[in-house]
C-alpha cells in the first residue's frame, strides 16, 4: 500500500443510483468516479435535481447504491456510521436537547462517555463551542439561537465524534448571505484547526469557488460528474479578485448547460 | 309575577342556585347532601378511566406505528372498531360488567384509548425523516432512536391526544352514569330530566363545565412545562 492509497479517505468507483426498475426506471445517477484524501475539502457543485444529495446520502448510508464500489477508509459504505458524519440543510438539532444535550448526543449514545470518560468530552465541547463561537450558549435550546447559530451548533456536534469524513449538504443553503458568508469562515476555521476530510455538496458556485481545493462539478440527469476543477487560490481568498472571477465564470460555463 | 318564559323549561339562576346548595348542604329533596357523592364518583371514573386508556394507548400507538407487524395486527384491528361510534358500545359495557364502576370505566378507557393512539400512532409517524438520520448517524442504536428521539419527539402529539381525550372521556363519564351507575353529575342530571326539574339539569351542565374546564388546563398545564422545546402551545 502506497502511501497516497494510505491517505485515501473516499472511493468512488462507477458509482450508480437507479430508482425504480423496468419501464419505470430512473437513472439518478451515473458512473460516478471520486477519490477524497485526507484532510480535502471537496465540493461537489450541480443544479438542483443532479443527484448530488443522493450521492452524499449513499455515503453517508441513507440510501443504497444500485452499482458500482463506495469505500470508506477502504471498507465498503453500509448503514449510518458515526465515522461518517452529516451536517444537513437544516441543522436538525433535536429540539428538546440544549445545545450541550445536542452536542453530547453522539459520545454518549456510543458509550463513549462511560468509557473514555465524561469530562474529557465536557472539555472537547466546550473547545468545539469555542471554536463555532457559541460559548455561552451551552444551556440555550436550539429554538432560542439564530439560523446560523443552529448551523454551528449542528457542524461541532457532528465533529465532536471525530468522523473520517464531514458530509455537508448545502448547510448554509437557507440562510441569509452575510449569515452565510461568516459561516463559511468559521467553517473552514474549524477545517484547519480540527484537519477534517470533507464532502460538501452546494448549488451555489461562490461557495465552491470560495471553500473548495477541488469542485466536481455535476451534470444533470443523469447525473454524473462533468469536470474536476482544482481552485488553485491562497486562502484566505478575496471573492472580489480577479481569479477568484475567473474560477466563478468558468464553472458557471460548466454548470449552464446543465440548467 | 310575570313570567317572562317557562321556568319549568328554562330555570332561573335563583332556582338553579337554591338546587346547588340543597345538593351541596343537605335539604328535603332527594338529592340533598350528596354532592360530593355525585362528585367523588364521577372524578374517580374520569381519572381512572382516563389514565387507563392514555397509559394503554401511548406505548400501543408507539410501538404499532414504529414496528411493521405491530401495526398490521393492531391498526386493522383499530381501524375495524374505529367507525362505530363509542357511545354504541355502552349496551355492550352493561351486559358484559353489569352495573357501577366497571362497565363505565370501560367505556371511558375505550374512548380514551382511542383518541389518544390515533394521536400517537400519527405523531410517531410523522417524526422528521431528518432527526433519525441524524440521529443514526451520530450513532444511535434502534433502541436509542426509539426511545431518545422518536418518542420526545412524538410527545407533542401524545398531548394533543390526552387533551382531546380528557373531554371526550368527560363526555363518556357522563353517558355511562346516566344508565350505569347510581351516583355522579350525569346519573343525578338524567334524574333532573326524568323529573322535568331542569333546573338540577342545568346545576349539574354547571359543574360538568366547571371540571371540564379544570381537566383541560391541568392537562395544558403540564404540556407546557414539559415541552418548553416547542415553543409557544395553543391555549
Amino acid at each position: 500500500m502506497g502511501r497516497r492509497t494510505a491517505g485515501i479517505i473516499l472511493e468512488a468507483k462507477n458509482v450508480s443510483k437507479v430508482y425504480g426498475s423496468g419501464a419505470n426506471a430512473r437513472v439518478a445517477l451515473k458512473d460516478i468516479n471520486l477519490e477524497i484524501l485526507k484532510g480535502d475539502l471537496i465540493l461537489l457543485l450541480g443544479p438542483s435535481g443532479c443527484g448530488k444529495t443522493t450521492f452524499l446520502n449513499m455515503v453517508a448510508g441513507f440510501l443504497t447504491t444500485t452499482g458500482g464500489i463506495l469505500e470508506c477508509r477502504g471498507k465498503p459504505v453500509g448503514k449510518p456510521d458515526p465515522s461518517r458524519g452529516v451536517i444537513f440543510q437544516d441543522a436538525t438539532l433535536f429540539p428538546w436537547m440544549t445545545v450541550r444535550e445536542n452536542l453530547l448526543f453522539g459520545p454518549q449514545v456510543r458509550g463513549l462517555l462511560e468509557k473514555n470518560g465524561k469530562e474529557n468530552y465536557e472539555k472537547r465541547a466546550r473547545e468545539l463551542l469555542e471554536m463555532a463561537n457559541l460559548t455561552g450558549f451551552e444551556n440555550h435550546l436550539p429554538r432560542e439561537l439564530s439560523g446560523g447559530m443552529r448551523s454551528r451548533a449542528s457542524l461541532i456536534r457532528t465533529l465532536i465524534n471525530d468522523p473520517d469524513i464531514l458530509l455537508a449538504d448545502e448547510p448554509f443553503a437557507s440562510l441569509d448571505a452575510y449569515t452565510k458568508e461568516a459561516l463559511q469562515d468559521v467553517f473552514l476555521d474549524i477545517w484547519e484547526k480540527t484537519n477534517s476530510t470533507i464532502l460538501f455538496i452546494t448549488h451555489d458556485i461562490e461557495e465552491a469557488v470560495y471553500l473548495a481545493d477541488t469542485i466536481y462539478v455535476m451534470t444533470h440527469s443523469p447525473g454524473t460528474i462533468k469536470e474536476k476543477v482544482e481552485i488553485e487560490l491562497e486562502r484566505p481568498r478575496d471573492r472580489y479578485s480577479e481569479q477568484f472571477s475567473e474560477y466563478r465564470k468558468k464553472i458557471y460555463e460548466l454548470v449552464r448547460p446543465e440548467l | 309575577m310575570l313570567e317572562l318564559y317557562p321556568t319549568m323549561l328554562i330555570p332561573t339562576p335563583a332556582q338553579v342556585l337554591e338546587v346547588i346548595t340543597e345538593w351541596m348542604f343537605g335539604g328535603k329533596q332527594f338529592f340533598a347532601a350528596r354532592f360530593h357523592i355525585d362528585l367523588t364518583g364521577s372524578l374517580i371514573r374520569e381519572m381512572v378511566a382516563f389514565c387507563l386508556g392514555g397509559i394503554v394507548a401511548i406505548p400501543t400507538g408507539i410501538f404499532s406505528a414504529h414496528y411493521k407487524p405491530i401495526e398490521q395486527l393492531v391498526d386493522t384491528f383499530v381501524q375495524i372498531l374505529r367507525p362505530i361510534p363509542r357511545t354504541a358500545f355502552l349496551p355492550f359495557a352493561m351486559i358484559l360488567f353489569g352495573l357501577g364502576y366497571p362497565p363505565a370505566i370501560f367505556l371511558i378507557a375505550y374512548a380514551t384509548f382511542f383518541v389518544v393512539y390515533i394521536n400517537v400512532f400519527d405523531g410517531v409517524k410523522s417524526v422528521d425523516e431528518e432527526l433519525k438520520r441524524a440521529a443514526l448517524m451520530l450513532g444511535a442504536n434502534p433502541r436509542q432512536l426509539l426511545f431518545r428521539v422518536i418518542l420526545p419527539a412524538t410527545e407533542p402529539f401524545v398531548f394533543s391526544g390526552l387533551r382531546v381525550g380528557v373531554g371526550i372521556a368527560w363526555g363518556m363519564v357522563i353517558l355511562a352514569e346516566m344508565f350505569a351507575t347510581g351516583n355522579g353529575f350525569g346519573y343525578l342530571l338524567w334524574r333532573g330530566y326524568t323529573f322535568l326539574r331542569m333546573d338540577i339539569v342545568v346545576a349539574n351542565m354547571l359543574f360538568l363545565g366547571l371540571l371540564g374546564f379544570l381537566f383541560d388546563r391541568l392537562i395544558v398545564k403540564i404540556a407546557q412545562r414539559r415541552l418548553r422545546w416547542v415553543g409557544e402551545l395553543p391555549e
